[in-house]
């Protein structure tokens, strides 16, 4: 469960990202991947708290806020391991 | 020409407040969250410093085993020794008889197949982390309550922190930017961990104030409450210890189902009576249910349940503090989200440093400042490792060693301070700092050599524990030659 | 010049340690009232009361401290501190 979690929430980290290309140096996406990346970054955290909630509601909203921020550490070391290559 | 006042505003003022509550309360914070983040694998830990403990995890202990458990906590007893006895569970699975001893629970480690002692080394293990944490180690009432001030300094620091940076909060959730300034660099760096990990630092510091409330929330004004009536009749004597002429299978198994299912955590053995209480790791909810049994008959006498709604919400915020219910993987979710809380506070000590000394790096107090942080960041990992190492090092027949093994570790610590402070005082911090990330380096990455080469025998036995730790004393030690070598390339001074 | 803007910044920064002690002790005080009150609402299961007035007092005491220091317009935020301390007194001299 731990894994899909963080996969969800470094989807979503990544889409909020990837929308933001000015902010965080990356290149700028077409409006159809906007719409998409946008959709991924409302949805994933919804599915990844359903899927912590199987766990039970406390150990649930645990996993939940834990795995958000290991996932967010991973997405920012991407970020920052791609800008040192591109440039 | 008139010169304009300073503009006061909202995120000035808070800027101040986080700045200096955040230094002045995050030199002693840094190492409370750093214990506290060890104490997660307090048991693990102890287990590690007592090799000689080589029972498979997931062994049920015997009849036999757990009536010779009783007798000898009776015994400890009957000299004296509040003990009680400590059943086994997945992270540790030997029979304890444990006492407290003014700042641990220690005692006796029985083999959960036959009931017989088991000659380990004499150490406080993880638990001396644990203790650290929550009472800067004999400390007592009074560093329960610093403690308790330190984790509100922190909420409040966060709070201000969250109100500067509250515009770029979400847009800037995952932002590092490492080829800017240094100073940049740094402050994203505090801002990532800060962020990323602010909704457990919150819960942490709030369910951990609560834990002992009391401490600076005492419940009774003392103007308001009437002068208690002096004692007269004289102390009672104390009771007569009843023996335990029952087994104990019955009972556990009674208690089990009378607790829901729930297994059994510990067993306190009164002077009239058994109670049984259920296992704190039995649910996000640390109870103290427990079921009574008469003695020496071992006839129910009645089970106590707290079903009542605050009782529970108090039992939850003991539960996710102690996180004593966390599975392997939750406990490492614990584990890195502590680290990464540590990290948040350790940052904004470098950034206050940073951005002050270009104005006051000259100034005594700065430099004092300077050493302090040096002591906090680096002094204590090589603390820790030292304590880890003096385990393996000083002999297991050694009288007083579990005193020893502290010492070392508040020895090494405190003479890092002083070298920390002392080349910080001859404006040469970089080489106190270089030095001191030598020491982590070596005792790190030497530790897994050291266990391997000292304790083969429980390394095969308990591969993935000795795995565990030697790996993050390993990491610990290869992220300080890493830094090592980042601050090379800085000028010495 | 320089003499006036030091004078400036250390007026300041006198100012705002100042306005930081006292926020400190007028949220604690308040945050006793608040679990002294707990205790005395509840007289039959005093000590669920007093936790939960521990719950709400460790809650409320950082947030106190940031409005008594932050909010200085018209000391918005001291007043309101205040206020909430007259209630806790008012309630400990109701339920006492």
């Amino acid at each position: 469960m731990i894994p899909l979690l963080v996969m969800l929430w470094v989807g979503c980290l990544a889409c909020h990202a990837a929308l933001q290309p000015a902010r965080y140096r990356l290149p700028d996406l077409s409006a159809r991947y906007r719409i998409v990346m946008g959709l991924v970054r409302g949805v994933a955290p919804a599915l990844a708290l359903g899927v912590a909630l199987a766990a039970g509601v406390v150990v649930g909203v645990v996993l939940w806020c834990t795995t958000f921020s290991v996932a967010g550490l991973i997405v920012a070391a991407c970020i920052v391991a791609w800008s040192m290559r591109r440039h | 020409m008139r010169e304009t006042p300073m503009r006061e505003t909202l995120r000035t003022r808070m800027g101040w407040l986080h700045a200096w509550v955040g230094f002045i309360c995050g030199l002693v914070l840094t190492c409370i969250c750093a214990t506290g983040t060890l104490a997660v694998f307090d048991t693990e830990i102890t287990r590690w410093m007592q090799p000689e403990i080589r029972i498979p995890t997931g062994t049920s202990p015997t009849d036999t085993a757990l009536d010779a458990a009783a007798a000898r906590v009776r015994e400890q007893q009957a000299r004296g020794v509040f003990a009680f006895l400590n059943l086994p569970s997945a992270r540790a699975p030997a029979l304890e008889i444990l006492h407290y001893d003014g700042h641990e629970f220690v005692g006796d480690t029985l083999d959960p197949r036959t009931g017989a002692l088991i000659a380990t080394r004499a150490t406080t293990g993880g638990k001396f982390f644990y203790n650290f944490h929550y009472s800067l180690r004999g400390g007592g009432t009074v560093g329960v309550g610093i403690v308790n001030i330190l984790a509100l300094g922190l909420l409040v620091a966060v709070g201000a922190g969250l109100i500067i940076h509250l515009r770029a909060l979400v847009p800037d959730i995952v932002m590092l930017r490492l080829s800017g300034s240094r100073i940049r660099a740094w402050l994203d760096a505090h801002l990532l961990a800060g962020v990323l990990f602010m909704p457990f630092t919150v819960m942490m510091a709030y369910t951990g104030i609560l834990v002992h409330a009391d401490t600076i929330l005492p419940a009774h004004l003392h103007v308001m409450t009437a002068p208690r009536a002096r004692a007269t009749a004289p102390p009672a004597q104390p009771a007569p210890l009843r023996p335990v002429m029952t087994h104990m299978r019955p009972l556990l198994d009674t208690a089990r189902a009378r607790l829901g299912g729930r297994d059994c955590g510990f067993i306190l053995f009164l002077p009239d009576r058994l109670s049984i209480s259920a296992s704190d790791a039995s649910g996000p909810f640390l109870t103290r249910d427990h079921v009574d049994f008469s003695l020496p008959d071992g006839r129910l006498l009645g089970t106590t349940v707290t079903r009542r709604p605050i009782a529970m919400t108090m039992h939850l915020i003991h539960g996710l503090h102690y996180a004593r219910f966390a599975p392997p993987s939750l406990r490492w979710l614990y584990f890195m989200s502590g680290l990464g809380a540590t990290a948040g506070i350790a940052s904004g000590l470098v950034l206050f440093l940073m951005k002050r000394r270009r104005h006051s790096g000259h100034r005594a107090e700065f430099r004092v400042a300077e050493g302090l942080t040096i002591a906090t960041i680096v002094g204590l990992p090589v603390g820790i490792l030292s304590f880890l190492w003096a385990n393996r090092m000083l002999p297991t027949g050694l009288p007083g060693r579990e005193g020893a093994e502290i010492t070392v570790f508040f020895f090494t610590w405190a003479a890092c301070a002083m070298h920390g402070t002392l080349w910080s005082g001859i404006a040469r911090p970089m080489r106190g700092w270089r030095e001191q990330l030598v020491m982590v380096a070596v005792l790190g990455c030497g530790l897994p050599v050291l266990d391997a080469t000292c304790t083969m025998a429980a390394l095969r036995a308990s591969p993935v524990l000795h795995a565990g730790i030697d790996g993050m004393a390993a990491l610990f030690g290869l992220i300080a030659l890493y830094s090592l070598v980042r601050l090379y390339r800085e000028p010495v001074g | 010049m320089k003499h006036d803007k030091a004078k400036l910044q250390s007026s300041l920064r006198a100012d705002r340690f100042r306005n930081i002690l006292l926020s400190c002790v007028l949220s604690y005080v308040v945050a006793r009232l608040v679990v002294t009150d707990a205790g005395l609402w509840h007289p039959s299961l005093p000590a669920d009361a007093t936790a939960l007035g521990e719950i709400i007092a460790v809650a409320g005491l950082p947030a106190m401290v940031l409005a008594c220091f932050g909010m200085r317009t018209r000391y918005r935020g001291f007043t309101m501190v205040c206020a909430t301390g007259c209630v806790a007194v008012l309630c400990l001299v109701v339920l006492a």
